[in-house]
């Protein structure tokens, strides 16, 4: 039976249809969304959060496993999808107001609120495959090995690596963290939180109705990014394709996340020419320096009266082009993050959260970032501080679950 | 939580409405909610009247800054159930109440103004619980409750002979193991309201104005000052408080789900105060007590265990009991052949320290929905 509250809370929604004296199966019907606007379908070939337009808020959580076999992973598995379903349909993961001597199945703080775009995408590190006791290792996809050392970085294991991940994304940050918040509810006693990692901007834009987003150095971040809605270019770069050789794991992608610390106090007293000298970009319009709008061609050949080249040799933009990386591409899904100050120095610690998505890990982001950690003026003004590289299975349908093709 | 729009009256009332029509239930069997307000004064009402059996207390606040809590208590003063906190938010608790009196208090920080419930009706039986098993589990609790007091009175006894003697090495042999019995049964003493802070607060949690006596105050005597000095006055109290104890917990009834509960509020108790290394931090006999919390909620739920199992929960049971076995796992790790039996908690890393905190917390989640499982 339900209680007056409870009745409330479920009628809250609804009001509209209340007041209007509609008839009493629309009191439960959620109003705030009637054309799906708010909402990501979570379910198709590919999980959502990767070619989903880049929402506006992050909640990055890292598991490890303190579960010790198969079949509870594959229960851990089971659960965390059909919660995840549920919260990015906007619903709670059970009910608020249960039994008065029970705790609330879901924690609520999202009660009320819009689905927001919510996304939540599920990844598989390195170690999981590693564990003899799960006996995984003949599952393991080609290219999920540790990336390993890469020049200039300074990386942190307690905010590295992982045995699982979730990436929440949302264009409310209360959407995104009751997300994770109610998934490693749901797993405690099989996992616990490894790190976590917010980012309250998206510093990307992922199709090509988006507008690009400015990172923490002020610059427009991205104009060149792949877009979700290119499906020609995903499939090139980010789906992994029939030439797998682990079935299960086609249509799935590779996610590497770095946590980049941007030296901001440096940065700020750096003058504006030599910041654009060091992006290859104006600051404000985001037009490379050989061109006059953001979406003018990178050239980087032009060179100036005096034959050295308009875009300088370690700008960052000549660095992580495509054409200074044997064409390979990555579709970025970053966003700004702050952490407070540094308590060594009293500096911000803030920076970019670094998300990108592609079909192999080692030959595209580890291949463009050895080339950037040795020699891109960029170097001189950010810090990576965290790492992790994880597998992420295609989606699932109806009545399925994310990583089923790990047990059958 | 409701956005403000939907608690304007007129809404509510057409929403209650609605619901008495549609669960179609008649009221006199349907579940019981009263409502009290806070006031300056107190509870409003100040008199309630309900039948036995399901009992929801909606509690909100009636405009007063000074009153924040209702208080559902035995003549006795044990407090059955309560809502603290209740601000902006509305709060409600449920209890299966008994024929009798109790008192209703809401507490105004002056006095106990105190207001009164009379329950009437046939003593309550749910058919759909296991009656019988978790009547054993309560009576098993109860007198698992006095003995271990009876031990505390005893290690008490011997503490205060030490610090009386100046004893100062046995003194501080003696106050791990001897609190060991007052940490299984700690919520119960909580549940006395003042006696609890007499007994064990710590530094800084004492209010303005009181002394601050109990264990702790001794421990720091002990351990920081190096003394058993100005320890002789505190030793007295101590003892009388654990006498006090004695008797209160002899008239004490409970309900199986604050077996349930308390068996949560135990391992609160080790994430909040024990792996933070704040409770014992002179000593830093921490580990001792955390095994305590730890077997007291053990002991609640191997005596509501039974009962759980004969309603079918048996993977429930299988799973806090396999958590049960980590948690001790994990703490086992660190006995010693010392009269405390364990390492000093300083000796601990972090990362050990956090080991402990998430098998605890591992064990706590569904150790929290037993409650739920033995309440009617």
């Amino acid at each position: 039976m339900l209680s007056r509250r409870r009745f409330l809370v479920a009628a809250g929604t609804g009001a509209a249809g209340l007041a209007a004296g509609a008839g009493a199966a629309s009191f439960f019907e959620r109003a705030d969304d009637p054309a799906g606007d708010a909402t990501v379908p979570f379910y198709g070939p590919y999980q959502a959060g990767i070619a989903t337009a880049a929402q506006d808020r992050l909640v990055f959580a890292s598991f490890d496993l303190t579960l010790s076999t198969r079949a509870e992973l594959r229960d851990l598995l089971r659960q965390w999808t059909a919660s995840a379903a549920l919260m990015t349909g906007g619903e709670p993961t059970g009910a608020v107001e249960g039994h008065p001597a029970v705790p609330p199945a879901d924690t609520g703080e999202a009660l009320g609120l819009s689905p927001a775009k919510l996304t939540v995408t599920f990844g598989l590190g390195p170690s999981l495959f590693a564990r003899d006791a799960l006996g995984l290792a003949a599952r393991r996809p080609s290219a999920l090995h540790p990336i390993g050392h890469l020049p200039g970085d300074l990386l942190d294991p307690a905010r590295s690596d992982g045995d699982l991940c979730v990436q929440a994304c949302a264009n409310d940050p209360q959407v995104a963290f009751h997300a994770v918040r109610n998934l490693a509810r749901i797993g405690r006693g099989a996992v616990v939180l490894r790190w976590t990692q917010l980012g309250f901007g998206r510093t990307s834009s992922t199709t090509s109705t988006q507008e690009t987003a400015r990172n923490l150095q002020g610059f427009k971040d991205g104009t060149n990014n792949l877009h979700g809605d290119d499906a020609k270019a995903m499939s090139r770069f980010v789906w992994v394709g029939d030439d797998e050789p682990q079935r299960w794991f086609r249509g799935g992608t590779y996610l590497v996340a770095r946590r980049i610390r941007m030296l901001i106090e440096t940065w700020d007293r750096t003058s504006l020419g030599d910041q654009e000298a060091t992006i290859g970009r104006s600051k404000v319009t985001g037009a490379p320096l050989t061109g006059n709008r953001e979406h003018d061609r990178v050239d980087l050949d032009l060179r100036g009266t005096r034959g050295h080249p308009v875009i300088p040799l370690d700008a960052h933009v000549r660095r992580a082009a495509p054409a200074s990386n044997n064409g390979a591409r990555i579709l970025r899904r970053g966003y700004s993050f702050t952490d407070g100050i540094d308590p060594a120095s009293g500096e911000l610690d803030a920076g970019l959260f670094f998300i990108c998505y592609q079909r192999d890990p080692h030959k595209q982001f580890a291949a463009i970032q050895g080339r950037l950690g040795a020699n891109d003026a960029l170097n001189e003004y950010i810090k990576h501080t965290g790492s992790g590289l994880f597998a992420v299975p295609p989606g699932t349908r109806r009545g399925g679950f994310i990583g089923e093709g790990l047990f059958t | 939580m409701l956005p403000p729009f939907y608690r304007s009256a007129g809404l509510l009332v057409v929403v209650l409405a609605i619901v008495a029509a549609g669960c179609g239930g008649s009221k006199a069997d349907g579940p019981q909610v009263l409502e009290v307000s806070l006031v300056n004064e107190g509870c409003s009402p100040e008199k309630l009247t309900a039948r036995s059996g399901s009992v929801t207390f909606e509690v909100e606040n009636g405009g007063t800054s000074r009153v924040s809590e209702l208080e559902i208590k035995q003549p006795n003063g044990v407090i059955l159930g309560e809502k603290e906190n209740v601000g902006e938010v509305r709060g409600a608790f449920t209890l299966t109440l008994q024929p009798g009196r109790y008192v209703l208090s809401c507490p105004t920080g002056d006095d106990d103004n105190q207001g009164e419930l009379i329950v009437s009706g046939e003593a309550v039986a749910s058919a759909s619980l296991p009656r019988a098993e978790l009547n054993a589990a309560v009576a098993a609790y109860r007198a698992y409750v006095a003995d271990q007091v009876r031990l505390l009175g005893k290690g008490v006894n011997r503490f205060a002979a030490a610090l009386r003697a100046g004893d100062l090495a046995k003194a501080k042999a003696l106050f791990g193991p001897v609190r060991l019995n007052y940490e299984r049964i700690e919520p119960v003493a909580e549940s006395f309201g003042g006696l609890d802070p007499k007994l064990d607060a710590r530094e800084g949690d004492v209010a303005e104005g009181t002394e601050w006596t109990g264990f702790h105050r001794i421990e720091q005597i002990l351990w920081v000052g190096g003394t058993t000095t100005g320890t002789a006055q505190l030793a007295k109290q101590l003892r009388a408080d654990v006498a006090t104890l004695e008797q209160k917990v002899g008239s004490l009834h409970f309900q199986p789900p604050q077996l349930a509960n308390g068996a949560v509020e135990l391992l609160d108790e080790v994430a909040n105060s024990k792996i933070t290394g704040e409770e014992d931090r002179y000593s830093h006999t921490d580990l001792s007590d955390f095994q305590g919390n730890l077997e007291g909620s053990r002991k609640a739920f191997e005596l509501l265990r039974p009962a759980l199992v004969k309603e079918g929960e048996r993977k429930l049971v299988n799973t806090i009991a396999a958590r049960f076995a980590a948690v001790q796992a994990g703490l086992d790790k660190y006995r010693r052949a010392t009269p405390l039996r364990f390492a000093l908690y300083s000796e601990l890393t972090a990362a050990d320290r956090r080991t402990l905190s998430q098998q605890v917390i591992a064990l706590a989640e569904p150790l929290s929905t037993v409650a739920g499982k033995v309440s009617g």
